[in-house]
């Protein structure tokens, strides 16, 4: 292990909490909308995390990586609205399956770790100036 | 006694170790949120132990093994972020502490070096 292959963990779990937090601030954004590029109401989207070794032999760190954005395809809410333009031949909608608690949690915890992951680079970028300051 | 003896050796194997594990660390916060995954850690006291009997040159290693001691989540990750955290913070001050030692033994051997007057 050295501070750079180190930097890198601490990389790839900034980029998948960003991953994380877009993903549900486009699901947020979407709460209401009965239309998606299909004409069929959106789906909510889920990031699938998984820990990704590295491969060099002697380094077992292990950094993570988003290894796809699948969609959650539960049926969404129905509502009555006869006068909407995507309303069915009974008036109902169906609104996306995005239940905005669910996200908002989703958004903060994603947030803290991307605090954490943060806070390690700045840590672990401490340590690297404490081994510069040996030489001083 | 020798004037360069042992001690930073020693000091720069546990400087290595340090930074393995900090990696280690690093990647279970990366990891704090990845379904199935479980911490991993160094026996730091075991593995510096070793890295001194075997004297080998080049950087101390030392073998990871899964951290067990959280019970999983509903998604079966067992990282609590708050240990981990800690074991980070605590790992970086120690890696400070040595490499602190380090630059005094350093300054000690310049010391005597310039005949006392550095």
């Amino acid at each position: 292990m050295d501070f750079f292959s180190a930097l890198d963990i601490s990389a790839s779990g900034l980029a998948a909490e960003r991953t994380r937090v877009d993903v549900a601030t486009s699901n947020l954004a979407n709460a209401e909308s009965t239309r998606g590029a299909d004409g069929t109401p959106y789906k909510r989207l889920d990031p699938v995390l998984e820990a990704q070794p590295f491969n060099a032999a002697l380094e077992q760190g292990t950094g993570v990586k988003v290894s796809g954005v699948v969609q959650d395809n539960t049926p969404g809410r129905q509502v009555y609205s006869p006068g909407h333009p995507d309303a069915d031949a009974q008036g109902f909608i169906t609104l996306p399956n995005v239940d905005p608690v669910h996200e908002m949690v989703n958004l903060m915890s994603a947030s803290r770790a991307y605090d954490a992951n943060a806070s390690a680079v700045d840590t672990l970028k401490g340590m690297a100036q404490r081994a510069l300051d040996i030489a001083k | 006694m020798d004037i360069f003896d042992k001690t930073l050796t020693h000091l720069e194997q546990a400087l290595d170790l340090r930074l393995e594990r900090q990696g280690l660390l690093a990647g279970n916060v990366a990891n704090a949120a990845t379904p199935g995954y479980v911490p991993k850690d160094i026996d730091f006291r075991s593995a510096l132990a070793q890295a001194e009997s075997a004297n080998n040159a080049g950087p101390a290693t030392a073998h990871a093994t899964e951290q067990l001691g959280t019970a999983p989540g509903f998604d079966g990750n067992r990282v609590d972020l708050d240990r981990a955290m800690v074991a980070l913070a605590q790992n970086a001050l120690q890696y400070d502490a040595s490499a602190k030692v380090v630059q005094k033994k350093l300054a000690i051997l310049s010391y005597v070096a310039s005949d006392g007057n550095g």
